[in-house]
């Protein structure tokens, strides 16, 4: 029933306009049924000459009436004045017609007309009015009063009477039923009317969800495709700086070493190490070459996700790290990690980087130190990895896992920038997070998840 | 190379690459019976003894044939495609040798046949030693099958 309880105040609106409608419809009504009382009353004085009572009466009834509706046009008062008025009228009309028996039916057109306001109350006063003046002018008629003009009729006694008033309130209390009624299905009939609205209006509105869902379903297959002849193009670009930015880097690092090799007595030292130098920047440029390519390919690389031992891979991340560093002196402790959930080789790819940057920036310590191990945080396993080497200024972090941005000159620490952007993407792939503390020269935290 | 015998077929249309790469069979004195053929489709025309290599109808094939995937014209992979369709050409090993190590690319030469795909290396160093180790190891490998189409070939054309 929520839905009604929803629509209801919208009902009760509808209702309230519909009312006031009825209100002003049947006001303007009055405006001719009051008058056209006026002038029965003028048209009924010339039989008995009661000019007095038919402008008087009539007009005071006319006053009484427009006066409420003017002072008090809000509230219903003027209403139940008319019913009054009504009433009042059929007593100027029988008094005018000498008690003609007929003027009673007045009453009726009263409480007739009365129903168009939809009000059954409004039959209380014209009820009382002609209550009232029954027994009034009927007693005074009776007791022998002269000039009270109340019926012709000869049998007028105490039992007429009581028939008169109670056939009198059964008409009334008819209308009032009426007037009840046609309230009520009025009421009725305009919520239906507005529950049908409603229903075609929500059955356009699914209509206009479904059309909306169809465009957006073409938009999101026109953009699926789009975005798939993207990723084709950019796939080709991989491909061909594979091909064509390796090759021109290999060859001038071969023709330069060879030319190391086979002249370098006829080179005096200064240009020996220009040569050198050529040497190492096309390297480097190949590196950059090959970590860009891995970067890339990782990021369309599929995750096929196992049950991963981190400290078997860790195990042996590190023995390759320390083949690749004979030289660097440092020690590395790891501690039990629970199973992950990830790529293995990814995930090697993460460990591989983080381990070869906490060596490399902690080598040229005393007692280098690295620390690996796992932490639980909110019920998540959380990997970590701590040097005590260089560090870095948590000012520039934003910058940590940017490609090509670097925290370090390469004359101090070689690297190509893309590490870390790589470990980026691996681990936001794998639906995980990474951050990272450090301190300059107190060295650095590495966190991640998977 | 008198009398038609060559060794090593180098597919490569870039000549520095190429000249690096026999610089470096240089080293490993594997760079006696070798022809190089700048396009694929120079290789097949060898191959096959075609136009201006028609002469080479009754000569052996080449011991091993080192092939750069991505020339203009007719690239490697095709050329690998033509050599395995060929029952002349089928049986000679083929080395895949490219800057690419797009997986794609892997996988369709190994599925076209070929004996070894080699990512050249970036540094020279690894380069030349790769090359090398390649050469020798195709080179003593198929010693066999040489001798074998030596022998068949002489029996065919005895002289």
């Amino acid at each position: 029933m929520e839905t009604l309880s929803i629509t209801l105040p919208g009902q009760m609106e509808h209702t309230g306009e519909y009312l006031e409608d009825v209100k002003l419809r049947s006001d303007r009504l009055m405006n001719y049924f009051l008058m056209a009382f006026f002038l029965g009353g003028l048209a009924l004085a010339g039989f008995y000459d009661t000019w007095n009572v038919a402008i008087g009466i009539g007009g005071l009834s006319l006053i009484a009436y427009y006066s409420a509706k003017y002072v008090l046009p809000d509230s219903s008062l003027y209403q139940y004045i008319l019913s009054a008025v009504l009433g009042i009228f059929m007593a100027q009309y029988i008094y005018q017609m000498h008690g003609l028996f007929e003027m009673h039916f007045v009453a009726f057109i009263a409480s007739a007309i009365l129903i168009t306001y939809q009000k059954w109350k409004l039959q209380i006063p014209l009820t009382l009015v002609v209550v009232v003046h029954h027994a009034l002018f009927g007693y005074l008629q009776y007791s022998g009063y002269d000039k009270v003009y109340f019926t012709q009729l000869d049998y007028m006694s105490l039992q007429t009477f009581i028939i008169h008033v109670l056939l009198a309130a059964a008409i009334f209390f008819i209308s009032g039923l009426w007037a009840y009624n046609f309230k009520k299905a009025n009421e009725l009939y305009i919520e239906q009317a507005f529950e049908i609205n409603k229903l075609e209006q929500e059955r356009f509105e699914q209509k206009a969800l479904k059309d909306m869902n169809e465009t957006l379903e073409r938009k999101v297959l026109e953009r699926t495709s789009e975005l798939e002849t993207v990723n084709k193009e950019l796939e080709g670009f991989n491909y061909s700086v594979s091909h064509d930015l390796r090759a021109p880097l290999r060859v001038i690092q071969g023709f330069g070493k060879m030319i190391l090799k086979t002249a370098a007595d006829r080179l005096r030292p200064d240009e020996q190490d220009n040569l050198r130098d050529m040497i190492k920047n096309a390297k480097h440029m190949g590196s950059l070459v090959d970590d860009l390519l891995d970067f890339s390919r990782m990021g369309r690389a599929q995750l096929t996700k196992n049950k991963v031992n981190m400290n078997a891979v860790v195990q042996e991340v590190i023995e390759e790290v320390k083949a690749a560093n004979p030289e660097a002196r440092v020690k590395i402790d790891v501690s039990e990690m629970q199973l992950a959930n990830c790529d293995v080789t990814l995930i090697k790819q993460v460990w591989t980087n983080l381990i070869s940057n906490a060596v490399k920036y902690s080598r040229k310590k005393e007692d280098a130190m690295v620390q690996i191990g796992s932490t639980g945080l909110n019920g998540s396993q959380v990997f970590y990895i701590k040097d005590n080497g260089a560090g870095f200024n948590m000012e520039h972090s934003d910058k940590l896992f940017a490609v090509f941005q670097r925290l370090h000159k390469v004359s101090e620490y070689e690297g190509t920038g893309v590490g870390l952007a790589l470990v980026h993407r691996i681990v936001t792939k794998h639906g995980g997070k990474i951050w990272a503390d450090a301190k300059p020269n107190e060295g650095a935290t590495f966190y991640f998840t998977v | 190379m008198e009398n038609g015998i060559v060794d090593i077929l180098l597919v490569e249309d870039n000549p520095s690459e190429a000249k690096l790469t026999i610089m470096s069979l240089q080293e490993h004195n594997l760079d006696k019976k070798l022809v190089h053929v700048e396009d694929g489709a120079e290789a097949l025309d060898f191959l096959f003894a075609r136009g201006p290599f028609a002469d080479r109808i009754h000569k052996p094939n080449p011991r091993v044939v080192l092939l750069d995937l991505n020339m203009p014209k007719i690239g490697g992979l095709e050329v690998l495609r033509q050599m395995k369709a060929n029952d002349r050409t089928k049986n000679i090993p083929v080395v895949i040798l490219s800057s690419s190590n797009q997986d794609k690319d892997v996988i369709e030469g190994y599925s076209l046949g070929a004996n070894s795909y080699v990512v050249k290396p970036m540094e020279y160093d690894a380069f030349t030693k790769a090359i090398g180790d390649l050469g020798c190891y195709w080179m003593l490998l198929n010693e066999g099958s040489v001798l074998l189409m030596m022998a068949k070939e002489r029996m065919v054309n005895p002289d």
